[in-house]
């Protein structure tokens, strides 16, 4: 992968997020089994990768990510960003064992909350946008944040159908 | 007639892929599918965007034919590979069902060559058999190691 071409704030910005995103991810007590976290983590890693190489790639360039339009080692780093970000959302969701409206209300602010981060990541030069917008961001996150969450309870329900079944033997 | 014929080998492995009864549990199968899927997209930007050593053809029916096979048979490929290596129980026959495998995922690589899909420029076919290889071994140790963690949950039972 190719390294950046300077080091610079969006570099910057990238490490000081995984820092403290992951720092919050191990400080958070543990509420799932690992092999749950995992595939939550990356599912939400391999979502942003697959936007990214379809939106930003070849045909379709909508938006580039850091310093060139190149698949850059940083931007691994910022699905890296990702995969917590799939982990408080579940996490949350869990938590707060949300019903009815309040479930649309979690996503609505979600999608707010992301499309800022999004924002703040323009900010600092992570993200550059050549036919994108902030109004696609937080419908792009409208529609993937309700996705992860049907993922979640999938994942959720998948893993304890495998348990009963060994269970039942 | 490309796209279409890439369309039809596509909806043929999806549907033997679901209704074939799989050997590994439904976690393992989404695992393998999403790690799979963040390794093909790298793997081809890699080749396609960095280094330039594929040239896709940016005719629209080529160009879907190529994320096509970029983004469902390669991987869709491999999980299948997956589930059906479990039923050989000798290490020879793993081998040569491996060698075949990889054999035939590279000759759906060579048809899109042929067709003037991807041009290799400065690559050799040799190159893509070796990466297709590692990405095999890379993913089989991966999953060995979900599958570990699945186990010591009681997830799986192997």
């Amino acid at each position: 992968m190719i390294l950046p071409e300077q080091f610079d704030q969006n570099e910057l910005f990238v490490l000081t997020s995984l820092l403290i995103f992951y720092s919050l991810l191990f400080w958070l007590p543990n509420r799932f089994p690992l092999s749950l976290i995992i595939l939550m983590m990356i599912s939400s890693a391999t979502v942003a990768r697959l936007t990214d190489h379809l939106l930003s790639g070849s045909k379709m360039n909508l938006y580039s990510i850091m310093d060139l339009d190149k698949y850059e080692l940083f931007d691994f780093f910022t699905y890296l960003l990702y995969a917590p970000f799939g982990y408080f959302l579940v996490y949350g969701y869990d938590k707060f064992k949300l019903q009815g409206i309040s479930v649309l209300l979690y996503i609505l602010v979600w999608a707010l909350g992301a499309t800022a981060f999004g924002e703040i990541s323009l900010l600092f030069g992570v993200f550059k946008y050549k036919e994108w917008e902030a109004s696609y961001s937080f419908t792009y996150y409208f529609i993937m944040i309700s996705l992860m969450l049907l993922v979640y309870r999938f994942f959720k329900r998948s893993y304890k159908l495998h348990k009963v079944e060994i269970y039942n033997r | 007639m490309r796209l279409v014929l890439f369309i039809n080998i596509m909806v043929v492995s999806l549907i033997s892929f679901f209704v074939l009864k799989k050997r590994l549990s439904m976690l393992e199968n989404i695992f393998l599918l999403i790690v799979l899927e963040f390794i093909f997209t790298s793997y081809c930007a890699i080749l396609v965007v960095n280094f330039e050593l594929w040239e896709v053809n940016s005719r629209i029916d080529l160009f879907i034919t190529y994320k096509i096979f970029e983004m469902i048979i390669l991987p869709l490929f491999f999980i299948s590979y997956f589930n059906l290596i479990t039923l050989f129980n000798l290490w020879w026959k793993k081998i040569v069902f491996t060698v075949f495998s990889l054999g035939f995922i590279y000759s759906l690589e060579l048809l899109l060559v042929q067709w003037n899909v991807i041009t290799y420029e400065g690559w050799y076919f040799w190159q893509s058999i070796i990466s297709l290889s590692i990405i095999l071994l890379v993913v089989h140790l991966i999953h060995l190691n979900f599958s570990k963690l699945l186990n010591k949950e009681g997830v799986i039972h192997r």
